[in-house]
């Protein structure tokens, strides 16, 4: 038993016993970092804060509409309206809530629709501040994309549009004459296209339409978008070249926060 | 005490069975390497184009919307967002995800032959530890010695659990290098979500987050050790009680096959978790695999498995000092 044996083995022995400590240490840091994440309660406190301040809260914003309210583009899928959300509650230490009601590939006949609902009118009621985003669908979608502008069908949509939109606001203002609403405007994401003067001016008549509507309200505002991406669409828009990116919902919502804080709804006036 | 555990370690050495082992991965590393580098072609066929770079893309931005869905709960929406953040590091260093390198290969194995096939070798590497001294009739020889048989059979033991920590490097070594020959050597630094926990049958994911795969590897060969040391010690108790080699080793491989069948078969069962063999998963708790029976937790695993190694240690000395020799 005691026979000499040859190197080789003799030098395997430390060399297990390496291994033993290699996976004994695998083994400690495995039970390390699986009940360490039992013990800290991270960043889901953040959740249920947000969900506790839903209902003490002093000013609730309410987004309505397309996919820009959404926040579809934006990596972090947030869009302007979190951004601002986000913006305002650093502000106010936490005073804000909010629901996003909006709809990825809305039209504005079926925002129409969505607001007959009686829990969306009912959040209508509570709302401070409501943000909406509506027509790029309806604008797009009816003209047949904008590659190829089919001018009449254009127009037709435009006037159902526009009825739609006295539509929207009425039955806001009807439910909640205290609310704000801030109503963007459209933007062109083609005006880098071979077709951008028509395009353009397609967009301004139904800008147009929107701010003429605005004006019919005393708390209607209307955001104008169309600068925002005018010049270098690339920048901001996403990869899809019609959804803004990131950086511009960020610019739509540096546009939009100030005109917040000069109606700081109901309860917070100055 | 060290040229004790010594002695018995060249005893395992010699006996060559390590070495059989070692030819048994050696033939069946490569037949799971090729059956995973098939399953691979296979999904690259499903998926219609080979480009994946695209393909990637396309799974970040359809994730990103995702995101932007109002019915999402926010715990999700982090999970989401790391799963995204993991394809764009893939796409950022030119990682192809289905076909990612040897690292995620030596991951994968472990995570699929820690509930059989490893406790399987680690059966035969132990089962007859002590047996076989009573077959070869050393065990007279042994005993007679000037030593305490309790220090004998300690380092019988300990000589076992040096056998399993290089069992377990072999299998990882081997795996790296004879998968790396098809899949390629890089992706070390590839992240890997961790962190998942289940509660109430729902899977909890706000704790979720990414580790580099060398550690995630370590994190897992550390608990797959943990099993078969397990595992090992149940072996060991066995060949102390049982005095032929094929008695013992049967008996053993039949508890472990039992275990995972138990496991597959009857998870409503619930006395099932205080078995130690439904344990042996360790690595689904790494992974996030969903956990068959209810109301075992990675804790709750750990502490059946070492009582049940403890009372296994326990019968075995306490057995092995008592015993009479005369065979």
């Amino acid at each position: 038993m005691k026979k000499r044996r040859l190197n080789w083995t003799s030098l395997l022995f430390p060399l297990s016993a390496l291994c033993f400590i290699v996976l004994s240490f695998g083994f400690f840091l495995s039970t390390q970092e699986l009940f360490k994440t039992t013990d800290q309660p991270k960043s889901s406190g953040n959740v249920q804060d947000q969900g506790s301040k839903l209902q003490d809260s002093d000013l609730f914003m309410l987004g309505l509409g397309d996919s820009l309210t959404r926040g579809i583009g934006d990596k972090t899928g947030d869009g302007y309206f979190d951004q601002v959300k986000k913006t305002l509650q650093a502000e106010k230490k936490g005073t804000l809530s909010s629901v996003n009601l909006a709809i990825s590939g809305q039209t504005s006949s079926e925002l129409v629709k969505q607001m007959k609902q009686e829990k969306v009118q009912s959040l209508i009621k509570k709302a401070d501040w409501i943000t909406i985003t509506i027509g790029g669908n309806d604008l797009f979608r009816g003209s047949g994309r904008l590659e190829s502008i089919d001018l009449k069908s254009a127009n037709q949509s435009k006037i159902q549009y526009e009825k739609n939109l006295h539509m929207i606001l009425d039955t806001i203002t009807s439910l909640n004459h205290d609310a704000v609403v801030y109503v963007f405007g459209l933007y062109n994401p083609f005006s880098d296209l071979a077709d951008e003067k028509t395009s353009s001016a397609l967009v301004a008549e139904w800008n147009l339409a929107i701010q003429q509507r605005a004006a019919d309200y005393d708390r209607v505002v209307m955001v104008p978008t169309f600068d925002l991406f005018q010049l270098q669409p690339n920048a901001y828009l996403y990869s899809d070249h019609f959804h803004p990116n990131q950086a511009g919902y960020t610019r739509m919502a540096n546009r939009l926060i100030p005109l917040l804080q000069d109606h700081p709804g109901e309860d917070t006036s100055k | 005490m060290i040229p004790l555990i010594y002695n018995e370690w060249l005893k395992m050495v010699r006996k060559k069975r390590i070495w059989v082992i070692t030819l048994i991965l050696l033939v069946l590393i490569p037949i799971f390497t090729y059956a995973q580098f098939r399953t691979i072609q296979q999904t690259v066929a499903e998926m219609g184009t080979s480009d994946w770079r695209a393909l990637l893309q396309q799974q970040i931005i359809d994730q990103q919307n995702r995101l932007s869905s109002s019915r999402l709960p926010e715990e999700w929406r982090d999970w989401i967002k790391l799963s995204i953040q993991q394809q764009q590091y893939y796409l950022d260093h030119d990682i192809n995800p289905t076909a990612p390198g040897a690292p995620t290969f030596v991951r994968k194995f472990i995570e699929e032959s820690v509930s059989l096939f490893l406790p399987l070798l680690v059966v035969v590497l132990a089962a007859d530890i002590v047996s076989s001294e009573h077959t070869a009739g050393t065990i007279k020889s042994l005993l007679t010695r000037p030593v305490q048989r309790w220090k004998v059979l300690l380092s019988k033991y300990l000589a076992l659990l040096l056998s399993i920590s290089v069992l377990m490097m072999i299998t990882a070594i081997l795996s790296y290098l004879i998968s790396g020959v098809i899949f390629g050597y890089q992706g070390w630094n590839m992240p890997v979500l961790t962190g998942f926990q289940e509660q109430n049958g729902q899977l909890i994911t706000s704790f979720v987050h990414l580790v580099p795969q060398w550690k995630y590897i370590l994190m897992a060969y550390g608990l797959a050790w943990f099993t078969c040391v397990a595992v090992g010690t149940l072996s060991f108790m066995v060949s102390v009680l049982v005095r032929g080699t094929a008695a013992s080793m049967g008996v053993m491989l039949a508890a472990v096959i039992s275990g995972s069948l138990l496991a597959q078969l009857a998870p409503t069962w619930s006395m099932l978790k205080y078995f130690a063999f439904t344990h042996l998963r360790l690595t689904d708790y790494l992974s996030g695999k969903p956990i068959l029976i209810e109301g075992m937790s990675l804790s709750f695993s750990i502490l059946v498995l070492s009582v049940w190694s403890i009372l296994a240690i326990l019968i075995a000395f306490i057995t092995f000092q008592r015993r009479d020799v005369l065979a």
